[in-house]
């Protein structure tokens, strides 16, 4: 630990990030509450849960207009737009009081049958092989597929977005030619698929953006394009993160798995305490005007990551905070932000959450890791496991 | 007789509180809460409204204790 500088080279694209980010987490809110890092244009780094409210909270100072921090520069000065995640108050008001219908409860609720059927076909695929690889054969389909569902889009074209979400989340921000041909290739394929809607509209976001109004007018197509790029960047492997995460806990954490098993009533609490102590996304802000932030200068134009995930492990702000329970009964988890911005498809992602895990539970006997050493986790601000290779028992 | 309150201002629509307290509390079409009828709820329901308190990341939720028409001279 003591070898890599945490405090002023924070790298939250180094597989040393990746492979230890409790311990980075633990470290920083105790020596070093605020860190920095000259690498990403002198980018900060808050880990305390009251910090990252208070700047989720402010957002006169704190701008969302580029929420991932690249290398080479802020998202917003190559003009990419991803509303109303990239948006400030009031056209982040009117942008996302447009969407919101689409992600109510009783809109998420009737896609629930088809996340419990995907779920039963995904393991019938490997029940009787006694092993496979949790995020590659289960948890990445149940979001791909439902992303692509609300797109109107083609299940064949999963592995094509699965593509692009990596290359933009995990390779782009550090990669600029990966950047630009990910965007050119994206462009090009919803490009075709707007043009489709307008000759043949369905039940669909894409339609939908498409005959929508803000402020009495319609939206551009940079808008139509952010809104989808939206859906793919912030639903696919966020959830697909958690679910993969909530499954290495229970794999290498017997006792609640069996716990689980025993009373399923805990569902409920055991997905909220997965959600806070996995959280899978950091968000980002920019700094729009030159502030002293607790001793820190702040300087116009900076980046800032909200690590969500540190804030939810903050002792100050939940007791035993490094130990799941399952059963928490205060649990005030910024899993999905905090703010004005809050996650727009959380009860899209909790369903799925607890269907995926409530599912296998079901389905497979006690599964365990086939090699605990052998868990490869995303880079980046979407953290989650990427190989997580499982082995049960079958019963013939 | 206690009340439920939920702060239209800060409710951000995390439906934390739907989960917990259904039976005291609507969603709208946008997914933002607000209390059901006039809030009243029974003591029995004190534990599962403290909880939905608990578990509300934006603090929208209080509870109003008003004072008996006794106390109230």
């Amino acid at each position: 630990m003591s070898d890599i500088n945490v405090k002023e080279s924070f790298d939250h694209f180094s597989q040393y990030y990746a492979q230890n980010a409790f311990e980075i987490w633990k470290k920083l809110q105790n020596e070093c509450p605020i860190a920095s890092s000259r690498k990403y244009r002198n980018m900060w780094v808050p880990t305390k849960y009251s910090d990252i409210e208070e700047i989720a909270r402010d957002t006169d100072t704190f701008s969302s207009r580029s929420p991932v921090v690249a290398e080479f520069g802020a998202m917003a000065d190559f003009g990419l737009q991803v509303p109303p995640i990239s948006a400030d108050p009031p056209y982040h008001t009117s942008f996302r009081r447009l969407l919101l219908p689409f992600f109510a409860p009783s809109r998420i609720e009737a896609l629930k049958d088809t996340v419990v059927y995907l779920a039963n076909d995904l393991i019938d695929s490997f029940i009787d092989n006694g092993e496979f690889d949790a995020a590659l054969d289960y948890a990445q389909h149940i979001p791909v597929k439902i992303i692509s569902e609300m797109l109107g889009i083609r299940d064949e074209d999963g592995d094509q977005f699965r593509m692009w979400v990596h290359n933009f989340l995990e390779l782009a921000p550090t990669d600029i030619t990966v950047a630009a041909t990910s965007l050119l290739q994206f462009f090009e394929y919803f490009q075709k698929q707007i043009e489709d809607r307008k000759i043949n509209p369905k039940d669909d976001l894409i339609t939908f953006l498409i005959n929508a109004q803000i402020d009495d007018r319609l939206l551009s197509d940079q808008e139509i394009f952010g809104g989808c790029l939206l859906l793919l960047l912030a639903g696919i492997d966020t959830t697909w993160s958690a679910i993969g995460a909530s499954i290495w806990h229970l794999a290498s954490n017997l006792e609640d798995q069996r716990s689980l098993r025993n009373d399923p009533d805990i569902l409920g609490s055991a997905i909220e305490e997965f959600l806070r102590a996995f959280a899978p996304v950091t968000m980002a802000r920019e700094v729009t005007k030159d502030v002293d932030f607790k001793g820190c200068p702040m300087k116009k134009g900076d980046p800032l990551l909200l690590p969500f995930p540190a804030a939810n492990r903050d002792p100050e702000a939940f007791e035993n905070a490094d130990k799941i329970i399952l059963n928490r009964e205060r649990n005030r988890h910024f899993a999905f932000g905090v703010g004005i911005h809050r996650c727009l498809g959380s009860n899209l992602a909790r369903m799925e959450l607890s269907v995926a895990i409530e599912t296998l539970i079901v389905r497979l006997p006690e599964f365990e890791l086939k090699n605990p050493n052998d868990v490869k986790w995303s880079v980046g601000q979407v953290r989650g496991p990427r190989k997580l290779e499982i082995k049960f028992k079958v019963n013939r | 007789m206690k009340k439920l309150l939920i702060d239209k201002d800060k409710c951000q629509g995390h439906n934390r509180c739907a989960a917990i307290i259904s039976d005291l509390v609507d969603i709208d079409g946008l997914g933002f809460a607000s209390v059901k009828l006039d809030g009243h709820f029974d003591d029995s329901r004190l534990i599962d409204v403290n909880k939905a308190i608990d578990n509300c990341p934006e603090n929208a939720i209080s509870i109003f204790v008003e004072l008996s028409g006794d106390d109230n001279v």
